[in-house]
């Protein structure tokens, strides 16, 4: 965040100095910490109301999967649970990294800083290309897809269009986050490598966009046994 | 939270509200512990896998039926296990601000009523409304009514191609389930035998069918053991029964279809109605 | 609760001098650096203005709406014995039907001739019922208040220069202003058809070739947004930004109000979020869970639905219980009765709305859930009644003033208790199944919304217009417009009530003749209501133009944001205040720049708040 009023603060003009130095808080607060804290303390609000976004299709997915169990069933043994953990794995690796990239900020060990964050970066993409090249194609190619769209001639429970439906929307807006966080965290390393924008006394924007990434990790987490592994 | 009321004397101007007594917010975690945390994760994730299969394994083996519930149970549990370990390690809520941990107790306490709740009703309803409930339940209505485009089928299941090389396609208008429509569609493009020969690949098969991007043996490892015995089969002995309640779903979706239909469409083949239905 | 530095204060007298002191609404020279500033601004004082002209912009819009829906009850629609024709233009007009003001004429076979027609006009009432209900909820009454009034006075109260995350507010206010063009541009574009709640399969079968359902959808959406945001920002900024000295229960109670509306907006609007989209995915690709015909269930829809818009049913009255607790205690200057009861009272309420939103499905839902929900609804009434005995309990041996804020306090008392009460029977199982979608309904609501929420932000407005504009409004002027809307108000929606219960249900253009009498009193009503916010209207645009000058606390009232200038400097305070007394300790303290003459602080013997 950048300052609101430029008289606030005593940080330091010098314009050689690295950006997390010369970091000035907003003038409505009263110290950086209390600034660092409430920016916390919001965005976790924030991580909410995404929880409470994604309650809504949990909870159409509970619905019918009580519904219909055999759809479900059925729709789950169409999925590859191996490209589902391989996700799971990709995500975890990369919320690994992000979490060692706030700890590099704290410690200002700005190299390790964007090699942690470019790793979580590659992770997203491959975690969005193998989601894309590998599941969403080829079933959309075979007919399974959501909707109205949908043409899978194999179908052996009339609601399987309803497991689609949940699936494309569970996962696509999941996917979505995953870009979003991408993107979020691509910021991040722009302004970490242009301006040494974080280090042990600021790194705001990267904690909250590290917390993102965390959450569309915990997502995942739940819709990879809801989607791959329950039947 | 904070404080009841604010004690003057003891106020420090960088901090009205003594709220950083503890050392929330700025807690570097050791990366020993992060690795730990992530071993521990990929661990939960290799057993989670690992006791799906192995259910599927142990039921298939020694031909016993796991109640549903179980599987359930324990994927949910692994998963909130591993939840809570990101929350706590990765977010780093376990030295943060406890204000924060509230936020997100809150959060899953609307989650639980939102859940609940909707659960609580509509897994009732089908005993309060057995009459309003077949219809709901199976197959759908079959009074909806989808216009959309659809490639035109060759004998091969491929989409047919004009001579320009475009894919034809034409304006349907689709009256009833769109999973019978798709099916119907198919078999009317590729002939009843060879839907039944396709079919049985791509149910116990080793690959997919159009899979020109698929695993050796994509989908269709798992028995399909929940299959719902002559859904698609006009001659279904279950027909007769006619009591139709929420639970027997697939005599209702039939009929629906075919009232939908108007009996226009061929009857399956007898021929899919042989899989395995161990489920029920 | 004042600055009590006051050997800081002493320096800059209240009528202030100081070098940065110039008020918020201070010109910058020219109109384009004015405008260039106002759109830019970070500042929640000018972001509270400008939420507060859209808001009123948009009632005015849902209030067209709704009289134009009043004026077509005005006479039930009958087929005439004989049609009429009538000749104009070298063309016929053929007339089957009298008393219906929504006429659509249809070009018969030899397209010389046009025929009336019924069923088009009853599309037409229903696009204007469903424009009134959509903007009134989603684009007035939600954000009304909290984005307004609580803009502008949350951070004041609080001691605070600004809100937590100012951009962000002024992001959430373009949001806002988005969400209400699509809207707007749904309306000219024809209007939708779905009514407010946007039902299925209302919504995803009428209109099924046209993007205008959808882009109201995307704009109750849009406007989720705005609203969560608001939210978030609130519940921050009372926990981080509260003055030294101020602990929880130093909060006025229009901040408690507001904290409470704001843990609702954010943990309930994100799943209208998921719902809406869900919607429109629904209209887009069809994906069937909203719809039964491919095996969806349209009662998950109405779950998915009320799952957010009960809790924003408080999200709706909250702010208003919020008001009427400032406004009570100072026009009566007396310690608000039960403090922390009110306070708890409102955190209860939040809690409580996330677990009965069932009642507004009791005609959708299986037995067992309905009863369930039907217990758990009355769990509502405890809190709500704890304020309601609270405030009445402040009133008693009270100076009370009679000006126009106290006036819409005692009117809110009176129509939110019959609101409120009226509510018990349609949360009653039994009787709601009589009931429901029924006039009485109708009544029920607009008891609560506007006889609640409406009612008191045009008090609160009138409370603090001299703070926020710097200008004194007309006191007489503003009482002729309160027993205008009052009377207007009951003569409008206590009719409706008799309607419900005779059994004329909601939503309908045309009625029997025997209800002829109730609708056409109900529609002079409407009327009455018009000529009180007209009167209300003249009288700020005049207080504007030419009021006298404001003093910095008219009311010699003790909450923080009284102690800055009328209007507030720039950056609000001075000096950071130290809150050293509660927030209404009228017979302990003297208020800020008042003179102890005209308000004389007498120690009766009232329940104190520590």
């Amino acid at each position: 965040m950048t300052t609101l009023d430029p008289h606030a603060g005593n940080a330091p003009s010098d314009a050689k100095a690295p950006g997390w130095q010369r970091y000035v808080p907003g003038h409505h607060w009263r110290t950086a910490d209390d600034e660092f804290d409430a920016c916390k303390q919001g965005f976790w609000l924030f991580l909410a109301t995404e929880v409470l976004l994604f309650a809504g299709l949990f909870v159409a997915y509970a619905i019918f999967r009580m519904k219909y169990p055999t759809a479900f069933a059925n729709g789950s043994h169409l999925l590859d649970w191996r490209w589902g953990g391989l996700n799971t794995i990709v995500l975890l690796i990369s919320s690994f990294t992000v979490a060692m990239s706030i700890r590099c900020a704290q410690l200002n060990q700005q190299i390790w800083l964007r090699i942690n964050l470019i790793i979580t970066i590659i992770c997203a993409f491959c975690f969005f290309g193998i989601k894309f090249t590998f599941e969403y194609i080829p079933k959309w190619h075979d007919g399974k897809r959501l909707g109205r769209f949908f043409d899978y001639p194999f179908a052996t429970d009339p609601h399987e269009p309803i497991w689609w439906s949940v699936y494309y929307c569970a996962t696509g807006i999941h996917a979505l986050h995953v870009l979003i966080g991408a993107g979020l965290l691509g910021w991040c390393l722009f302004r970490a490598w242009r301006f040494k924008a974080y280090g042990p006394t600021h790194y705001t924007m990267l904690e909250n966009a590290g917390l993102y990434w965390h959450l569309v990790d915990l997502i995942w987490i739940f819709l990879f046994p809801l989607l791959y592994l329950i039947h | 939270m904070a404080e009841m009321t604010a004690t003057t004397q003891e106020w420090d101007p960088n901090d009205p509200h003594h709220q950083h007594d503890g050392h929330h917010g700025h807690h570097i975690v050791h990366w020993k512990t992060l690795v730990l945390v992530l071993g521990a994760l990929l661990f939960f994730t290799v057993l989670t896998v690992a006791a799906s299969r192995a259910e599927i394994w142990f039921a298939q083996t020694f031909d016993v039926f796991i109640p549903d519930w179980v599987n359930v149970m324990l994927a949910m549990s692994i998963a909130t296990i591993k939840a809570m370990m990101v929350v706590m390690f990765f977010m780093a809520l376990k030295w943060d601000n406890p204000m924060n941990t509230v936020i997100l107790l809150t959060t899953i306490f609307a989650f639980a009523c939102f859940m609940g709740f909707t659960a609580i009703d509509l897994g009732n309803r089908g005993h309060v409304y057995d009459y309003k409930g077949v219809e709901v339940t199976v197959g759908g209505t079959g009074n909806d009514v989808i216009k959309r485009w659809e490639t035109q089928l060759g004998p091969d299941g491929e989409p047919m191609r004009d001579e320009q090389g475009h894919v034809i396609k034409n304006e349907v208008v689709i009256q009833g389930p769109i999973a019978v429509h798709a099916r119907e569609r198919f078999i009317a493009a590729v002939g009843e035998e060879k839907f039944a020969e396709l079919e049985a690949e791509h149910h116990h098969g080793a690959h997919d069918a159009h899979g020109a991007h698929a695993l050796p043996d994509e989908n269709h490892s798992a028995p399909r053991y929940g299959l719902t015995p002559g859904l698609f089969d006009a001659h279904a002995p279950a027909h007769e029964d006619g009591h139709g309640g929420g639970d027997h779903g697939a005599d209702a979706a039939h009929g629906d279809a075919e009232s939908a239909h108007g009996g226009a469409h061929e009857p399956s083949p007898e021929a899919h109605g042989e899989e395995p239905s161990g489920g029920h | 609760m004042s600055a009590i530095d006051h050997h800081a204060s002493g320096a800059h007298d209240a009528h202030g001098h100081d070098p940065h002191g110039g008020s918020y609404l201070t010109s910058r020279g020219s109109m384009f650096a004015d405008i260039k500033n106002w759109a830019t601004t970070v500042d929640h004082k000018k972001i509270g203005a400008m939420y507060l002209v859209a808001v009123l912009f948009m009632f005015f819009l849902g209030g067209v709406a709704a009289l134009a829906l009043r004026l077509e009850l005005l006479e039930p629609v009958r087929p005439l014995e004989a049609a009429v024709e009538v000749e104009r233009g070298g063309k016929t007009y053929v007339y089957g039907y009298e008393g219906q003001l929504f006429k659509e004429m249809v070009p018969s076979e030899d397209g010389e001739t046009f025929v009336q027609s019924a069923a088009k006009g009853n599309v037409l009432y229903n696009r204007l019922f469903t424009l009134h209900g959509a903007i009134m909820v989603f684009m007035v009454i939600v954000p009304g208040v909290p984005a307004s009034l609580g803009n502008f006075f949350l951070p004041l109260m609080l001691g605070a220069k600004d809100v937590a995350f100012p951009r962000l507010n002024l992001l959430s206010w373009y949001i806002y202003v988005t969400g209400s063009i699509f809207a707007v541009a749904v309306i000219l574009a024809g209007g939708v058809e779905t009514g407010w709640t946007f039902y299925t399969p209302y919504s995803t079968t009428t209109d099924a070739d046209h993007w205008r359902t959808t882009l109201m959808v995307a704009s109750a959406f849009v406007l989720g947004f705005s609203s969560i945001l608001t939210g978030l920002n609130f519940v921050v900024t009372t926990h981080k930004l509260r003055a030294p000295g101020m602990g929880w229960f130093d909060m006025p109670l229009f901040v408690w109000g507001i904290y409470a509306t704001s843990i609702i907006q954010v943990l309930a609007t994100p799943v209208i979020g998921i719902t809406l989209l869900l919607l429109i995915f629904e209209r887009l690709f069809h994906i069937g869970i909203f719809d039964p015909a491919m095996g969806g269930d349209p009662v998950l829809f109405q779950h998915f639905f009320w799952f957010y818009s009960h809790p924003v049913v408080y999200v709706m009255i909250l702010p208003g219980m919020a008001i009427i607790s400032e406004l009570i205690a100072v026009h009566s200057r007396k310690n608000i009765f039960g403090y922390k009861a009110i306070a708890f009272a409102s955190l209860g309420i939040a809690a409580v709305s996330f677990i009965v939103w069932g009642h507004h499905m009791f005609a959708s839902m299986g037995e067992f859930g309905s009863t369930i929900f039907s217990a758990l609804t009355f769990l509502v009434a405890i809190p709500t009644a704890v304020k309601i005995f609270n405030w009445i309990a402040t009133l008693y041996k009270a100076s009370i003033a009679i000006n126009t804020p106290m006036l819409y306090t005692l009117g809110f008392l009176f129509l939110f208790t019959i609101g409120g009460l009226t509510g018990l029977p349609l949360g009653a199982l039994a009787t709601d199944l009589h009931l429901h979608d029924s006039y009485f309904v109708v009544a029920h609501f607009h008891y609560v919304m506007m006889g609640g929420t409406i009612i008191a932000l045009v008090g609160g407005l009138h409370h603090w217009w001299p703070k926020m504009f710097g200008k004194m409004y007309n006191e007489k002027a503003g009482m002729v417009g309160w027993a205008f809307v009052f009377v207007g108000f009951n003569v409008t929606f206590f009719t409706q009530f008799f309607l419900g219960t005779r059994g004329m249900p909601r939503r309908y253009a045309s009625y029997l003749d025997e209800f002829q009498f109730l609708h056409q009193l109900s529609t002079l009503g409407s009327w009455l209501l018009l000529i009180g916010f007209l009167v209300h209207l003249f009288n700020f645009i005049h207080s504007l133009a030419a009021g006298p000058k404001a003093p910095p606390n008219p009311w010699g009232a003790l909450t923080l944001e009284w102690e800055t200038e009328s209007p507030p400097i720039e950056h609000n305070f001075h000096h950071e205040p130290l809150v050293t007394h509660g927030p209404y300790d009228f017979e302990t303290v003297v208020p800020p720049h008042c003179d102890p003459a005209d308000f004389p602080v007498h120690a009766t013997p009232s329940g104190g708040h520590h």
